[in-house]
């Protein structure tokens, strides 16, 4: 029985990581579709919201940031899991992302061993 | 020069640039995603990397010719900076960067703009060097990368 690669979309405003983690993903047989802004994210989650099974996303970011992209997914997705990623390592922002409702909260940068099982990782946490 | 010659060449640049604290493990990370599909996959990301800079010193050096600094708007055009940096295991460059952020945070100009003359030094040193690294890589030619190490 062969098995769909897991769809995610990567939002990250920075040039270099969001090819970097692009790379990354499908080598680990994701498919990846990735963006740069939160309000570009959600418009393409509003148009096509069952062609994702995970989203990833930066929470610095000019606009909004991907604390409030989590809440608006949180609220307009409902099942779809969101893992977070930033180079904010403090307690704080950490347990605002987890509290907000994040699946996973990655510190960059990513290594790809953050990314190895990280879907199988994020259904065990939904459960 | 022989390919093993020029190999051992590459090699040994590779190991310099570790040992001088240039990378850090995230190049490592890049250079394990480069494969037949992306036979240049670390040299087009460094490329690209510092095209990106120029833009990113360009912010910071008109965001330094107001006065008083708007230390917030500093901080978010390093943060960027920072992260790209980190990305590609540029560790002195990402050091710099660190260090001017906590000038912003300081409300330090002095700290800021000499940090950023380090900054800008550091990331001419570690382009050259790489661009050397990468031109000599091209002429020795695909290595065995299965034992890599840092």
């Amino acid at each position: 029985m062969s098995s769909a690669a897991t769809r995610i979309l990567v939002i990250d405003d920075d040039n270099i990581t969001s090819k970097i983690l692009e790379k990354m993903l499908i080598k680990q047989q994701y498919e990846v579709t990735t963006c740069t802004r939160a309000s570009d994210a959600l418009d393409i989650l509003r148009a096509r919201r069952n062609d994702f099974d995970i989203v990833l996303s930066d929470i610095e970011m000019p606009g909004m940031n991907g604390f409030e992209l989590l809440e608006t997914i949180v609220n307009e997705f409902n099942e779809l899991p969101v893992v977070l990623m930033s180079s904010l390592d403090d307690e704080g922002s950490i347990s605002k992302g987890f509290s907000k409702g994040a699946r996973e909260y990655l510190i960059k940068p990513v290594q790809k061993d953050d990314i190895k099982n990280l879907w199988q990782h994020v259904q065990k946490t939904g459960n | 020069m022989g390919s093993k010659q020029l190999q051992y060449q590459v090699a040994s640049m590779r190991d310099t640039l570790f040992k001088q604290g240039y990378l850090d493990e995230q190049f490592v990370q890049l250079e394990e995603l480069q494969d037949d599909d992306n036979p240049n996959f670390v040299e087009d990301i460094v490329k690209s990397f510092f095209q990106d800079s120029v833009r990113s010193f360009n912010n910071i050096e008109k965001a330094m010719e107001s006065h008083p600094f708007d230390f917030e708007k500093l901080d978010k055009y390093m943060h960027q900076f920072k992260g790209s940096s980190s990305s590609i295991g540029a560790a002195k460059i990402k050091e710099e960067s660190t260090m001017f952020r906590e000038y912003c945070r300081q409300g330090s100009a002095e700290g800021c703009l000499r940090t950023f003359q380090q900054l800008k030094k550091e990331h001419a040193i570690l382009r050259k060097k790489l661009e050397t690294y990468f031109q000599l890589a091209r002429q020795a030619g695909p290595t065995e990368t299965a034992c890599r190490s840092k």
